[in-house]
């Protein structure tokens, strides 16, 4: 019986079935000059204009970070909830509506495995011992090499000095399939690259936007595009507010920060296992660093999970935590109604958005800070839909325009009301404009599953593994352990990079340390098997 | 617009600012050059590897990286304000999204259509502004060009900077540095709050930046500035009236980042004033709308009239039918200043007061009228 949990994250995989991508001619955001290849289907490329009236819904308590506390003796004293004025004048706390935005989007662009419209270009290598909390022996970076002599690159050494990005020898770089990747490189054709045909845009960048990128302003601004989605705050009352226990550790990290690493197979597949000396008690020695491929798993999503029994384990089974009072709008709360634009958007994204905002099958969203810990499970309530009026109509506002209500047929069409609830999404995957990648929603489904009888329980828990601990994430393997290892009744060599071999390693080696491959890690926890038939796959 | 101002308008409006809202100010820029970053030593809860984005020459955390656009006031103070261009951009941008799609048979989408450099280069490669086809929808749309301009011809409306108007009653502040006022606030009274973005890496969710501060007007903000019409037309003073209930229902943002909750505004129209030269008088004269007057100018083809206007410059005037709207219950002003200008004017008496807003609500049926006038006209 395996002993650990599974960890509070995993990955939604970029090798799936890629999302529809139209010029925009093909999603009829634009007239066509010419014939082009790839449009969305007809009725879908109507666009509606409109404003989705909904409200917030807490499912576990929620926490976006305002102030906090000065930290003592290296943890945080009390995290407060963010507030704001309000429209009247009056102080609230509210969820910003980038913050509600950021968590739409990155939905989307998972289920239509989209574009990657957010991401950090380069982890530099830092000098330390891997127990070193700020320390990382395998440097990588994501986006393309800055050219020699640009500004960017001028201010990428600026930034640190020991770092320079050229530096093959020291720095990974990692692949994005090409698929992921916006089209900004293609705009530096002549001409303005979004009008080229063979510029093709996804599902996200038309809904939310897209920042162009370049060496210079004026190619950002080419393929710069505008989001046709905007969403207002949510605002809740202060009574809403309930104070909960979080936690931090009594040092400079925080506890369930993200620390990309790519000497693991955590954020990265399985690329290679090699001998590394490193110093400890007793002089050097020779440990195994598992060294990720140069593609990342996919993108990240948290587990829902209680966040009181989460905290309570934790508190349980690790030592030197400092509880945190961080006050949270309460599970069971429900925001004021606030409102979502959609401007000029196709009606098959019209869809896609409000599929978005309430999935099917129990699949929830996380919202704010402290998800690892099973805070900020949230779901939507739509209220209303309000249509503008078509035409003329709609200028004539002492005729009662420009918005009326969308009617009940209307509502149920943008809603797929009447679409088996099995496979609601599916069918935005295969009906009309393909939109959703079967085998995200899959995932999806997997990680994102809310099911409040299925949260109370222990199956529900999902916790870090231990770090410094015997067996712990940061204790090496010694490199004889590796070598042990039998592969068809061979040894293994190091370095050892290939993949059946790999494979196997992490089986061998988990009595030693079940934390070096997080696939791994994760299927044999003990609550793996409920988890997926909680998400009945 | 035609040579001639026939008659103008004037509409003051009162903004109040309903959530944060930020204008790129001059100095502000998320380009990295000017700025550094520093590991930061507050940000504890959002990752260990945060960093903060700060001006150069910011000393205290929390003070603005990218600051509000300040200018000089009349009387040697700077404050805040949000530039005309920005104001007229934002409605210029609604309007023409709300005329395209009562348009649709002849336009797709506006944001496509408006800036297509190929139909530039139509325009410098021959395209004659006064032929019919200088006006062929694609190019902007006709009602576009009345009220903004194009390259050929100047706009009828005008708009002015949005000034607060916090600072009415408070004390001066003697600030003449410029840099200093981008650094502190302009007076203490400002209603600048900084917000802070973190964007979060879809395969990590690390902080790709760290935080992002960017300073922005507070909700509550009351800002206060004018559009004028020359040469109007009532079809126009609806497409204000559009605009204005655009602004009410949060069509329509100031500055960046809309699409995320910012700038968001409430409009007030507090005073409208409708001047006219005394051969016009559209309001004393029905019967005149239809034989005088610039109100009739867009409705004729007879190039004798036209060169009355135009001079001996042949141009094409597109057809549009102009509806006189219903104002029965508009109340002259029972006497306008002497010589050869007259004037009506309405004052807001209350915050609650409707007579301004359903007098410009009344006019858009005017304004639907003559887009369906456009719909069937022979340039269609």
């Amino acid at each position: 019986m395996p002993e650990h949990y599974m960890n509070p994250f995993w990955f939604v995989p970029t090798d799936g079935e890629v999302g529809a991508r139209f010029s925009v001619v093909g999603w009829g955001l634009a007239a066509a000059d010419g014939p082009g290849e790839g449009t969305a289907t007809d009725g879908d490329t109507e666009l509606l204009t409109g404003r989705i009236h909904l409200r917030l819904k807490t499912l576990t308590p929620l926490h976006v970070t305002g102030a906090i506390d000065p930290p003592a003796n290296g943890a945080m004293q009390h995290r407060h909830f963010y507030r704001r004025k309000d429209p009247a004048g009056a102080v609230r706390p509210v969820v910003e509506g980038s913050s509600i935005r950021g968590m739409l989007r990155a939905y989307v662009e998972a289920l239509t495995n989209g574009f990657v419209s957010v991401y950090k270009d380069a982890y530099e290598k830092v000098d330390g011992s891997q127990d070193h909390n700020r320390g990382r022996h395998v440097g990588f970076r994501v986006g393309p090499e800055p050219k020699e002599g640009t500004r960017k690159a001028e201010w990428d050494r600026q930034r640190d000095g020991r770092f320079v990005f050229g530096d093959q020898e020291r720095v990974h770089a990692v692949n994005r399939p090409d698929h992921l990747w916006a089209p900004a490189s293609v705009a530096r054709a002549d001409g303005p690259g979004r009008f080229r045909d063979e510029v093709r845009l996804d599902a996200a960048s038309v809904m939310f936007g897209l920042t162009g990128s370049g060496e210079d302003t004026g190619e950002a601004d080419r393929m710069a595009i505008a989001g046709r989605v905007r969403i207002d705050d949510a605002w809740f009352s202060d009574d809403a507010l309930q104070q909960h226990d979080s936690l931090d550790l009594a040092s400079n990290a925080s506890m369930g920060g993200p620390k990309p690493n790519k000497s693991s197979w955590w954020y990265f597949k399985p690329g290679l296992v090699r001998e590394r000396s490193v110093r400890a008690r007793g002089g050097l020695k020779r440990v195994a660093e598992f060294v990720g491929a140069d593609q990342y798993r996919g993108r990240k999503f948290y587990f829902h999970q209680d966040p009181g029994r989460c905290v309570r384990w934790y508190r349980d089974n690790w030592r030197g935590l400092k509880t945190v009072a961080t006050e949270c709008v309460g599970g069971g709360r429900a925001s004021e109604v606030f409102t979502i634009h959609f401007d000029g958007l196709p009606r098959s994204l019209v869809r896609l958005l409000v599929v978005a905002l309430t999935p099917s099958q129990g699949v929830r969203h996380k919202l704010g800070g402290l998800r690892p810990f099973g805070f900020g499970s949230v779901e939507f309530d739509i209220d209303r839909i309000d249509l503008l009026m078509p035409g003329l109509d709609g200028l004539d506002l002492h005729a009662g325009g420009p918005w009326r209500e969308a009617s009940a047929a209307e509502r149920s069409a943008l809603l797929a009301d009447g679409t088996d609830e099995q496979t609601r999404e599916l069918a935005l995957a295969h009906v009309g404009t393909c939109l959703v990648d079967p085998n995200a929603w899959k995932w999806m489904r997997l990680i994102a599953t809310w099911n409040s009888n299925f949260v109370g329980t222990e199956a529900s828990l999902f916790v870090y593994p231990p770090f410094k601990e015997p067996g712990g994430f940061a204790r090496p393997v010694q490199s004889q352990a590796v070598r042990n290892v039998r592969v068809d009744r061979k040894r293994v060599h190091l370095p050892e990079s290939r993949p059946q071999v790999l494979k196997q390693i992490p089986g061998a080696i988990a009595s030693t340390n079940p934390t070096k491959d997080l696939d791994h890690y994760q299927e044999t926890a003990r609550n793996f098997d409920a988890v997926k038939k909680n998400a009945r796959i | 617009m035609y040579g001639l101002v026939l008659c103008q308008a004037r509409l003051d409006v009162e903004l109040v600012v309903r959530s944060p809202t930020h204008v790129g100010g001059d100095g502000a820029s998320d380009q990295v050059q000017g700025y550094r970053r520093r590991p930061s030593t507050r940000t504890k809860a959002r990752g260990s590897e945060t960093i903060e984005l700060r001006r150069n020459g910011a000393k205290r955390p929390g003070e603005s990286e990218l600051a509000l656009p300040i200018h000089r006031l009349g009387d040697g103070e700077f404050d805040l304000f949000v530039p005309a261009s920005s104001f007229r951009g934002a409605v210029r941008h609604f309007l023409w999204k709300r005329l395209r799609r009562a348009r649709r048979d002849q336009v797709t989408d506006a944001r496509w259509a408006i800036d297509r450099p190929a139909d530039r280069d139509d325009r410098e490669d021959g395209a004659d502004p006064t032929t019919a086809a200088y006006w062929e929808p694609r190019f902007g749309g006709v009602l576009m060009r009345h009220l903004f301009g194009s390259e050929a011809r100047r706009g009828a409306l005008r708009f002015s900077s949005l000034e607060p108007s916090h600072h009415r009653d408070q004390p001066a502040i003697p600030y003449s540095d410029r840099e200093e006022v981008l650094f502190r606030r302009p007076r203490p009274t400002s209603p600048m709050r900084t917000l802070v973005r973190n964007r979060l890496d879809r395969f990590t969710m690390e902080s790709t930046e760290g935080l992002r501060n960017f300073a922005a007007m507070e909700a509550g903000t009351t800002l206060t500035g004018n559009i004028q019409l020359d040469s109007f037309s009532w079809w126009q003073l609806g497409a204000l009236g559009l605009a204005l209930r655009g602004m009410q229902d949060g069509s329509i943002r100031l500055g960046r980042r809309g699409g995320t909750g910012l700038g968001r505004v409430d409009c007030r129209p507090t005073r409208l004033v409708l001047r006219w030269h005394r051969r016009v008088a559209p309001l004393e004269g029905r019967e005149l709308l239809d034989t005088d007057g610039c109100l009739a100018l867009l409705g004729r083809e007879d190039a004798d009239r036209h060169r009355g206007v135009f001079g001996d410059r042949r141009m094409f005037v597109p057809t549009m039918s102009e509806r006189v709207p219903d104002v029965g219950d508009i109340q002259l002003a029972p006497a306008g200043p002497a010589g050869q200008w007259r004037q009506a004017e309405w004052t807001q008496s209350a915050d609650g007061d409707p007579s301004i807003m359903n007098l410009l609500l009344g006019m858009t049926a005017t304004l639907a009228d003559t887009a369906r006038s456009l719909s069937g006209g022979p340039h269609a």
